[in-house]
């Protein structure tokens, strides 16, 4: 049988909002503090338009990326920033949105999950993290 | 290493190229002409055969009397990207402001320092706007979902 063991539990509201956990994203000297979905399945993190110029990031003068979602397209640019969930924090690549009035921001694999050990037991509304490695 | 300084213009390329190179470069701590540089090597060094390419590591691993473990751990720390990190601020206050509030700011974006709301909009910028007023350290902002929003399923 496998065993895993996490470093940190995170409780969440059971409500059609999906899985909301808090993030601190720093770029430079700026920091900033947001909620975000967990979505394990989205390939890479998105955050608004409006997070990535309150932190005083040149946009689009990121690493342009076509985005596919259920409603169509969206273009956004990547940008390296700290990101924390919890008490882990590392150096990672997330996009930004090229234009403003996204909804939500969502932590993915590539910049997120990848870094991370994760377990959700979403009947209890229980999410766990580790870094990836601990 | 010998080496050669060679100068090269490059034509079109779409407009904001240079810039995205520089802001790639930027975001691994290299200048751009050292990022370029780099990236011609890198070219350079994937049409050689992989032996060939491991040799210089292998006779320098063999030189600094590094044991297999030592050499581990030092791979191990190199792909950890890891940082320190200050604790994320208790959030409970925030969370139950927005519990009790939720009908009245559905649909909004709201700003808060603990149970204080510096600012509502369903306009997000206009909330980081207010954000960036506020003597607040750090804020927390988060859409409150409405009634009318459909169950979530990604973006």
């Amino acid at each position: 049988m496998t065993q895993l063991d996490f470093a940190e539990e995170h409780r969440y509201k059971d409500d059609k909002e999906g899985i909301p956990i808090r993030v601190k994203l720093s770029y430079g000297d700026k920091t900033i503090r947001v909620t975000a979905k967990v979505d394990p399945g989205a390939a890479v993190c998105l955050f608004t338009h409006e997070v990535g110029l309150t932190l005083g990031i040149p946009i689009e003068q990121g690493i342009p990326i076509r985005l596919g979602s259920l409603a169509g397209s969206l273009d956004a640019f990547g940008h390296e920033v700290t990101l924390q969930t919890g008490e882990i924090a590392f150096q990672s690549f997330v996009y930004f949105a090229k234009y403003p009035n996204v909804p939500r921001n969502l932590l993915g694999r590539q910049g997120w999950l990848r870094n991370l050990k994760l377990g959700l037991i979403d009947y209890d509304n229980l999410l766990y993290l580790s870094a990836y490695g601990s | 290493m010998q080496t050669e300084t060679i100068q090269i213009e490059i034509t079109g390329l779409p407009l904001g190229a240079k810039t995205a190179l520089e802001e790639v470069g930027r975001s691994r701590g290299k200048s751009f002409p050292d990022y370029l540089r780099d990236l011609l090597q890198n070219e350079l060094l994937s049409e050689k055969p992989f032996s060939e390419i491991l040799e210089p590591i292998r006779r320098s691993f063999d030189e600094s009397g590094m044991s297999e473990a030592e050499l581990d751990t030092l791979f191990e720390s190199a792909r950890d990207k890891r940082v320190p990190c200050e604790p994320m601020p208790d959030d409970t206050r925030e969370m139950n402001w927005i519990e009790e509030h939720k009908h009245e700011y559905a649909g909004q974006w709201v700003a808060l320092d603990g149970d204080r709301l510096i600012a509502a909009s369903s306009i997000q910028q206009e909330v980081w706007d207010a954000v960036k007023a506020d003597p607040a350290t750090l804020p927390l902002v988060h859409r409150i979902s409405s009634p009318d929003d459909l169950p979530y399923i990604g973006i």
